[in-house]
């Protein structure tokens, strides 16, 4: 897959709010100020040796050099797709310190790197630096974004998901801070489409969209009703 | 002296009336064994028509037992709510933490439990790029949950069984088809007839591998 298709997913996950933003009609989803890398254009990877010899040459401009980031996340990507994941952990996390060097410690746009890091953690199973990367994901979102800009709900509904999910694995958490989380981000979700003038069909189909289309007959009705948690 | 008399008499009543139910059910066996045959109790193979996307969604729960005739331990608890789990299709892995105010070992008259989960849900047409991986054949099915099924089900579980129903059944997608009246009386173990997806054995014998780790 080339670099590009890669970095444009990733900014797909998360530029989907404007979904959300189409459901809640009372607020203006604010865009989420992340980088486009989707806008350096790369046609494909290079040879290892030239990333390698590239980074040496932009270091000589200073070791934190921003220059330094798209060529690192480049590198890392390339390692990722040849499940050197270890090495790719190296690079994401070396173009993250060079993020935060010249952007500024809870920069949003970490957020892009984080889920590159997500992605290579959960290649190596290391559950307990996955549920580290969520959580930090979380609590950028929630320190960049605190007025509840309805753009931050998939990006919350992920990390929640997430919670959900790590109940059969080693993350280091106990069962019942995994639960903690997941019910403040539920309600904190609640209180962003309650404020929005979504309505309780809208939050059901937020949270649960293979039910929310009435295309299960088998079910009887759409559980609606049964909307609480 | 005629109070005794009067209360062996209820006895002898109740035991004979016992004897009936006894014979009523073995008169009748045959024919409710043919019927929950023809209404899926057992898993059949299905048509290729009936056969759905299915992928396994995360549940948490927060369960709070008040106890007032049956009493269990914590571990007790535990080991009821996750064969309870497992019976309405939950995935083999499973966690139930009960929290205990008495001692564990204890019969505890009151105790709260955190249930995580998966069961089968209809796979999103949305997602079935997304997580293709992920996504398995399922069929409905109306099954019974009955001690004849569970053996761990006994009749000093009804209390249980109704808090089950009341904070977990009913806030899935799963429908309660027929329930059992009779519980509170003592004598019977709970049942419950439910429809759910479930994933489809097909002839292989080929079965949805959990995600455990």
């Amino acid at each position: 897959m080339p670099v590009s298709n890669a970095l444009s997913l990733l900014l797909v996950l998360l530029c989907v709010s404007a979904d959300a933003a189409g459901a809640l009609q009372k607020c203006t989803a604010v865009s989420l100020d992340l980088p486009d890398y989707s806008a350096d254009p790369i046609a494909g990877f290079k040879p290892a040796a030239a990333y390698l010899a590239e980074i040496d040459e932009l270091k000589k401009q200073g070791i934190y050099s921003p220059a330094l980031v798209p060529v690192l996340l480049e590198f890392g990507l390339l390692q990722q797709q040849n499940n050197a994941h270890d090495a790719a952990i190296n690079y994401f996390t070396a173009a993250m310190l060079t993020m935060k060097v010249n952007n500024g410690l809870y920069h949003a746009a970490q957020l892009s790197i984080i889920d590159l890091l997500i992605t290579s953690h959960i290649a190596l199973e290391n559950w307990q630096a996955v549920t580290d990367y969520y959580d930090k994901k979380y609590w950028l979102i929630n320190r960049n974004y605190p007025d509840g800009n309805p753009a931050i709900l998939p990006i919350i509904k992920e990390v929640r998901q997430w919670h959900r999910d790590a109940y059969n694995k080693q993350t280091g958490r106990s069962l019942q801070q995994h639960f903690t989380v997941s019910e403040k981000i539920y309600h904190q979700a609640m209180a962003v489409i309650e404020r929005c003038g979504g309505t309780r069909r809208e939050a059901y189909c937020f949270w649960h969209r293979a039910c929310c289309a009435d295309a299960r007959p088998e079910y009887g009705v759409c559980p609606l009703d049964k909307f609480s948690e | 002296m005629p109070a005794l008399n009067t209360v062996f008499a209820r006895w002898t009543n109740s035991l004979n009336r016992l004897a009936g139910y006894q014979m009523a059910m073995m008169r009748y066996l045959p024919g409710v064994f043919f019927l929950s045959l023809l209404s899926g109790n057992y898993p059949v193979l299905a048509n290729q028509s009936d056969i759905v996307s299915a992928r396994w969604d995360s549940q948490q729960i927060r369960f709070r037992y008040q106890a007032s005739m049956t009493f269990y331990t914590c571990d007790a608890l535990e080991n009821k709510l996750k064969n309870l789990l497992y019976a309405i299709g939950a995935r083999k892995d499973a966690r139930v933490e009960a929290r205990c105010f008495d001692p564990a070992h204890h019969a505890q008259h009151h105790a709260d439990a955190l249930l995580a989960f998966a069961i089968p849900v209809f796979a999103d047409v949305g997602m079935e790029s997304e997580l293709a991986d992920d996504i398995f054949p399922a069929r409905l099915q109306e099954i019974m949950i009955n001690r004849r099924k569970y053996r761990h089900l006994a009749p000093g579980d009804c209390e249980l069984f109704a808090d089950f129903r009341r904070q977990v059944v009913d806030k899935l997608d799963i429908v309660i088809v027929a329930k059992d009246s009779h519980c509170r009386s003592g004598f019977f173990a709970p049942s419950m007839k439910i429809r759910i997806l479930q994933p489809h054995v097909s002839e292989a014998g080929h079965q949805p591998e959990a995600n455990i780790d």
